[in-house]
């Protein structure tokens, strides 16, 4: 497969925006490297940057195998598991129009580990297929079907590589930037009704550049030190990364007034609107990236939401009443 | 919160093989399947559903917990 425009479209999170926008692969029974009747088969998902994975890990290991692309909506398959776009009936159904039992001679199946909590081994069996969960990565599935199909503790592990940190940043930045540009506008126009609504009115469009500048600077160390945080939670990631970029910003602030003693007092006791916008960038963008990382339960997620947003309330309240600094 | 019945398991360790996490472990003397390290699931629910003998509930909770087990002798 070629990295065309649905490669990037999935890159800068495409279904994030709204999940009509996921880009889908085409279903069915694709065959590698002359692979026959006797060969293994692989399931997946149809979401596009899935296939394109699984197809160039698959050509990279020089398998001879198949691959069964199920209905999933265009949703990976973890996340199409989880959220019930994928199930043993979609494996059932691609088993059926695919015309799989006559197409292998045998009746096994070799199932994402990651399409756990929604594909059932009982039902396939008792549909006369014998599934196995694979690996979760599926740059070890040259070496699973090598062992007879299985594979080590450490493979059935998720694992949040740099190189995985940094390019769900980029889909969430992405996300992040559209939804800002989105909501600026709408701030602008609120500020026309007065009142302390009226401090928007320069705010949010003299300040955009900003804004996406520190989401993006802000995103990014998240996701860098992502295994330095003491918690999975993103709200707590929020909190930590904004305490930490606020100090830098009062530092930067304390250089360009060439330390003098009134503007260190001044500065460390003046928490104004940009100190109150970096600790809400920061939350905003700490449970928005929480929710995209393998560690995170979907409890600590809720509480994560209640959480931020009642903490981005406290915040924008008193960024209303002391829009020149609370002290 | 994770709620295990210790008796009930057969020790087909489908729950190690499936959990993403790693929070399963298994112990050969008893042949049964014990907790490693609940603080770090994620409530995915991929070893409730894959249990054959429907040893393990995922119940969702706001308020984190520590996970029961049932039957596992002292």
């Amino acid at each position: 497969m070629k990295k065309g425009w649905k490669y990037y479209a999935c890159l800068l999170g495409s279904h994030l925006m709204w999940p009509v926008l996921a880009i889908k692969s085409d279903q069915g029974l694709i065959s590698f490297n002359g692979a026959d009747s006797d060969s293994p088969v692989l399931v997946t998902t149809d979401y596009y940057m899935t296939v394109y994975r699984v197809t160039q890990a698959i050509e990279d290991q020089n398998l001879r195998c198949h691959l069964l692309v199920v209905d999933g909506r265009g949703i990976n398959v973890w996340c199409g598991s989880r959220g019930g776009s994928v199930d043993t009936d979609s494996v059932l159904a691609a088993i059926s129009s695919t015309d799989l039992e006559h197409r292998v001679s045998h009746r096994n199946l070799i199932l994402p580990q990651l399409a756990a909590s929604s594909v059932s081994k009982v039902v396939l069996s008792d549909n006369g297929w014998n599934a196995v969960f694979g690996p979760v990565e599926i740059e070890n599935v040259g070496e699973f079907l090598e062992n007879e199909n299985k594979k080590s503790p450490e493979q059935s592990i998720a694992i949040f590589s740099i190189h995985r940190r940094m390019e769900y940043n980029l889909a969430h930045l992405t996300f992040e930037t559209i939804m800002f540009l989105m909501i600026t506008p709408i701030f602008w126009v609120l500020s026309f009704m007065g009142g302390p609504l009226l401090s928007w009115h320069s705010y949010w469009m003299t300040n955009l550049l900003l804004l996406l500048i520190g989401v993006w600077i802000l995103g990014t160390f998240m996701a860098l030190v992502d295994p330095l945080m003491p918690t999975s939670s993103g709200y707590v990631r929020g909190a930590i990364t904004g305490v930490l970029a606020l100090a830098v910003w009062k530092m930067v602030l304390l250089v360009f007034s060439f330390f003098s003693v009134a503007t260190v007092v001044y500065e460390w006791a003046w928490l104004d609107a940009s100190g109150l916008t970096i600790l809400g960038l920061s939350l905003f963008v700490g449970f928005n990236w929480g929710g995209s990382t393998p560690q995170l339960g979907e409890g600590q997620m809720i509480r994560d939401i209640i959480a931020g947003i009642a903490s981005l309330v406290v915040l924008f309240a008193l960024g209303f009443y002391f829009p020149t600094g609370l002290f | 919160m994770i709620i295990y019945d210790y008796d009930a398991c057969s020790g087909c360790q489908e729950c190690l093989n499936v959990c993403p996490r790693g929070v399963w472990g298994f112990s050969k003397s008893k042949n049964k399947a014990e907790i490693l390290n609940s603080k770090k699931c994620i409530d995915c629910t991929s070893c409730e559903f894959q249990c054959p003998v429907r040893a393990i509930r995922i119940e969702k909770t706001l308020i984190p917990k520590s996970p029961q087990i049932l039957g596992q002798p002292d």
